[in-house]
């Protein structure tokens, strides 16, 4: 007799299609990157014509031209590195923070009916309320420096982490459950072997919107007050009306931002790897 | 009674009552039910009878009036000596085949060589070695019950209880799985309880089937199977096959069409 099961799917290489959106011509990557490369050439021609069409800096407006020499400047003089130490610790810090504080309160808030409850309101009012309203009152308690960001960071960030890790336990398959009651699992071995892997998804989603809102809420910090960082740099740039500065920097944080969601991406990727094997 | 040895699973007296605002609910009543070692017990009812609630109850997960003893010790809760085989296949899909089989041993602490042996063995059992690093998804219903079921072989259970597991699979595939079911219970000597609403299903696995009545649920009759083993497809083309089948759908049928009438009145 066949070791191979009669039920066996039809497909007998075992990888039924794979199911997805049709791309057309921008499936293939070389095609993608040519497109890409045609938006950011037509978007800096744009910027190059409202540039020269401007009456003599009268927008304030510097040409790409000017930013990227002041780019190249922030970088030989080291003061692009500079920045980049502090508002990069500053998010490794809170980000570390409210991943934590999110996972842990998230998956209680999700498991536990009674906590669920409780949080229920403080989450609804806190979600959308844009907590950069409590730098300076931060700034006020731990001062000038990286603390003050970092504690507008963690309470910005915790939130989207939070809810969507408790929505992802809240979520868990009935059904896993009771399997695992059925092989008397204990508690900690639901949480870890059902409930956080079956989450897990939904952490990512919530990871990826805390890292978005979190740059946000940090530079906007560090623009209300704040010694160094790349928000210092601009705020600093503007005060002496060099719009290079200031643009290059913020052509620094765009690329720090597509850096950080390819990250997310890329986990994304690993942890729904058993979707796309085959 | 006669019975010289403790039956693998007894049940004196089990009951289950659901709570509901208008007080408690009887589900099932007074069941009474001796099953031996290596013996194959099906449990068909109309629905609502609580036949899945009886296994339920049978394998821990709600609690019961009366006892239910397994090798004379009662339980109370679920118990390593019995494993659900439940109907929805209940697979983690981020976890594959192998690993999948292997929960239950994780759960219970055995060790990883200890473990990839009963994993390696169960998939041999329900013939899926050749799959073991696959996910879920990638397999069809039939085989993801075949999981199923060799989750709950490698934890080498004293008693195997499957709620319906062939319900969702096509007539074709259900009709081979329950072939092989057969011959692997009898092979190894399973003790097996197995719920189901197929009467022919019931039959041709069973070497016993309880019949149950409905509200609240009883025993109405239960019914030995005259039939010989090995058993084959081809038995359900019989005279006796059919005549036991029919002797189970008139015990049943009153409740089937009550159940229904109200069904349509309600709506």
């Amino acid at each position: 007799m066949s070791t191979t099961p009669l039920d066996a799917p039809p497909a007998s290489t075992g990888t039924p299609p794979r199911r997805r959106r049709p791309l057309g011509p921008v499936e293939n990557p070389a095609t993608r990157y040519t497109f890409w490369l045609l938006s950011f050439a037509a978007a800096i021609g744009l910027w190059q014509g409202v540039y020269l069409l401007q009456d003599q800096g009268s927008l304030f407006l510097a040409g790409p031209v000017d930013t990227l020499r002041a780019l190249i400047d922030l970088i030989v003089t080291g003061t692009l590195w500079g920045d980049l130490r502090v508002t990069g610790l500053e998010l490794v810090i809170s980000f570390a923070m409210a991943v934590t504080g999110g996972i842990v309160v998230g998956i209680l808030t999700g498991y536990y009916a009674t906590a669920g409850v409780l949080a229920k309101p403080w989450i609804a009012g806190l979600y959308s309320t844009p907590l950069i309203a409590l730098t300076p009152l931060f700034i006020m308690w731990f001062g000038i420096g990286i603390w003050s960001k970092v504690a507008v960071g963690f309470i910005v960030m915790i939130f989207p982490i939070l809810v969507n890790t408790a929505l992802g336990v809240a979520q868990a398959n009935p059904d896993h459950l009771e399997l695992m009651r059925s092989m008397s699992a204990r508690p900690r071995q639901i949480v870890f072997k059902v409930i956080v892997p079956g989450a897990a998804p939904h952490m990512t989603t919530g990871l990826r919107l805390a890292i978005g809102r979190g740059l946000t809420a940090l530079v906007g910090a560090e623009l209300l007050g704040s010694t160094a960082g790349v928000g210092y740099r601009i705020l600093f740039a503007a005060q002496t009306f060099d719009t290079a500065t200031l643009l290059a920097n913020v052509v620094v944080l765009a690329v720090i931002g597509a850096i950080l969601m390819n990250s997310l991406d890329f986990l994304d990727r690993r942890v729904m790897a058993y979707r796309d094997a085959g | 009674m006669t019975t010289t040895a403790t039956p693998r699973l007894a049940l004196r007296d089990v009951g289950v009552e659901f709570p509901t605002a208008d007080g408690a609910r009887t589900v099932l009543t007074g069941i009474d039910l001796d099953v031996r070692a290596g013996e194959f017990v099906c449990i068909v009812g109309a629905s609502g009878s609580g036949k899945t609630t009886l296994l339920r109850s049978m394998a821990g997960l709600i609690p019961a009036l009366g006892t239910i003893a397994v090798d004379g010790t009662p339980i109370d809760g679920p118990s390593p000596a019995s494993s659900f085989v439940f109907q929805s296949d209940a697979l983690l899909p981020w976890r594959t085949v192998a690993a999948n089989v292997a929960l239950g041993l994780e759960v219970r602490g055995v060790g990883k060589a200890e473990r990839t042996d009963r994993v390696g063995e169960a998939l041999a059992t329900v013939r899926l070695s050749d799959w073991a690093d696959s996910f879920p998804r990638q397999l069809s219903g039939g085989m993801r019950q075949r999981v199923n079921i060799a989750r709950a072989l490698a934890q080498e259970p004293s008693i195997l209880l499957m709620d319906e597991p062939f319900a969702a699979l096509d007539a074709q595939t259900r009709e081979l799985m329950q072939d092989e079911l057969a011959t692997l219970s009898s092979t190894h000597g399973w003790t097996v309880l197995f719920v189901t609403h197929q009467i022919d299903e019931a039959v041709f696995l069973g070497d016993r089937v309880v019949v149950l009545g409905a509200s609240p649920g009883r025993v109405r009759e239960i019914v030995d199977v005259e039939l010989d083993r090995p058993r084959h497809v081809d038995d359900k083309r019989t005279a006796g096959f059919t005549a036991q089948v029919d002797h189970i759908w008139r015990l049943i049928s009153d409740e089937v069409r009550v159940g229904l009438d109200s069904e349509l009145r309600h709506r």
